[in-house]
């Protein structure tokens, strides 16, 4: 009898050891690391956007040089060691047109940047390729100063949703950022964003899908963001 | 005168004669010795009548016994008497004693494989049919049809999909793999219908205690882990085969963990195979 219930003891203690930390669902593949994550303004209306332009580049957002001071917008109380990789941009030409006939057929029409048309709304797009966790919800849009000179200098603010989201890039991601002018804070010298879209795991190098998984993510980050049609309340 | 002498000389052997005769028939219809007792009871001798008066000479008469053929004759000196008894009932030979392997345990180990589809919420978590789970459930009999015990038991859900997700201002799209790890710890009370070890025995049984679930989500390169308790129950029906010395039984549990927290209940289904030890 004693050597029954030995034996049970023991039957019990190793099936309890041995159950803890199954995960039979697991991510095993890179396309599956594809992830849209999109945020909206929190009460703000859309409606009234009928005109964007966008920048003809995509911006680098991991260059050192480019990097805020802190993680979080700004006022973090250390700066992010990114261990950043170099971006490619073979498929720069691909995403913004992608974007731009997602956003066009939003209703948005798009303004003739040369011939001096100040948009509602302009959307920013930028890559950024790293090995390590960052938390930002600040990018550094270097060419924000060039593209548009009038805002030189000026920043972008999150006034509609948290700035302190934590988010990682170890392998590429590309970032689509809605920047309302029409509602730029002068006194400030600062221009809301109203929308951000991050698409990850794009820029993987060596992918022979990329081309199809880039299209894909950057519709489904417009398909889920519906709110921005022009018009709808 | 001698004619008449003679006819009173006869009438009165006449009537010690039929003296003699009453006297036996009256010794008859007194009850029986007891069989045994000794030797057959002698008859009084009667006394002879008083003779009439101035009789010419005494006739000398011998008393007659009949034979009665309801006695034995007497035993021989010095017999053996053994007396006789009525017969009994007839001798039933007790019942063999019952094979050990036929009676009742004093306690039981099932250990069962378990398969499991959540439900309500947790079929949103994790909605694929899980195959993966196990059981141990250890019963002591209290009675032959009432057997409380313990119950610990491992059950992963688990699913991977493209899924499309709202969390307040912020949309997320991609694929998420989502394990559960459930740990039920239960006290058990458990019902046996019928209890020939010999022959099936289907069984109800309810279950009461905690549920610790480690819920994981592993979306694109984020993975999102937390530990939520539950307190729950988990009604039971089952049935145990006899299927030789290791019995086998199936079951089938339903386990609802109420909400805890900002966590969702808990509530899925086994389907359970396995041996009773």
């Amino acid at each position: 009898m004693v050597e029954t219930r030995c034996l049970r003891s023991t039957i019990l203690v190793t099936a309890a050891a041995s159950l803890f930390g199954c995960y039979p669902s697991t991510i095993n593949d890179a396309s599956e690391t594809d992830t849209v994550v999109t945020r909206k303004a929190k009460d703000y209306d859309y409606s009234g956007n009928r005109t964007y332009d966008m920048p003809d580049t995509v911006a680098d957002l991991c260059k050192a040089d480019n990097l805020p001071e802190a993680g979080v917008g700004g006022e973090g109380p250390t700066r992010p060691n990114l261990d950043c990789n170099e971006i490619t941009h073979t498929f720069d030409d691909q995403i913004l047109k992608e974007i731009s006939r997602n956003i066009e057929a939003l209703g948005y029409t798009r303004v003739d940047h040369d011939a001096g048309e100040k948009p509602d709304v302009t959307l920013l797009v930028g890559a950024l390729s790293s090995n390590n966790w960052v938390a930002y919800s600040y990018y550094p849009w270097d060419y924000y100063c060039y593209y548009y000179p009038y805002y030189c200098g000026w920043g972008i603010y999150y006034p509609y949703y948290p700035v302190t989201s934590v988010v990682n890039y170890p392998t590429g991601s590309l970032v689509m950022e809605l920047v309302s002018l029409k509602d730029a804070d002068n006194d400030e010298q600062r221009t809301p964003s109203i929308w951000t879209g991050t698409v990850s795991g794009l820029l993987s190098q060596g992918s022979e899908t990329a081309a199809s998984r880039i299209n894909s993510s950057i519709d489904q980050a417009f398909a889920q963001s519906s709110y921005l049609k022009v018009g709808k309340p | 005168m001698i004619a008449v002498t003679r006819f009173a000389s006869f009438t009165a052997t006449l009537t010690a004669t039929l003296a003699l005769a009453a006297g036996t028939a009256f010794a008859q219809s007194g009850p029986p010795a007891a069989p045994g007792a000794g030797p057959a009871p002698t008859p009084s001798p009667v006394p002879a009548p008083q003779a009439a008066p101035a009789p010419p000479a005494p006739v000398a008469v011998e008393p007659q016994y009949a034979p009665y053929p309801g006695y034995p004759p007497p035993p021989p000196p010095g017999a053996v008497y053994y007396p006789t008894y009525a017969a009994g009932p007839a001798y039933e030979p007790p019942p063999p004693p019952p094979n050990r392997h036929h009676r009742q345990k004093r306690d039981l180990l099932m250990v069962a494989y378990n398969t499991a589809v959540g439900l309500g919420d947790t079929h949103d978590f994790a909605p694929d049919f899980s195959f993966l789970g196990f059981s141990f459930d250890w019963r002591a009999r209290v009675t032959d049809n009432f057997w409380p015990g313990v119950s610990l038991a491992w059950q992963v859900l688990y699913s991977k999909g493209v899924h499309t997700l709202d969390y307040g201002n912020t949309t997320f799209t991609g694929t998420l793999a989502t394990n559960l790890n459930v740990f039920p710890m239960l006290a058990t009370g458990n019902y046996y219908f019928l209890t020939d070890p010999m022959s099936v025995r289907p069984y109800a049984g309810l279950g009461i205690g905690a549920y610790a679930a480690e819920h994981r989500i592993d979306a694109g390169i984020w993975t999102i882990s937390d530990t939520s308790w539950h307190f729950g129950f988990a009604p039971e029906l089952g049935a145990v085969l006899p299927t030789g010395r290791t019995p086998l039984v199936v079951s089938t549990k339903f386990n609802y963990g109420f909400a805890s927290g900002r966590w969702d209940p808990l509530m899925y289904m086994n389907f359970n195979v396995g041996v009773e030890l």
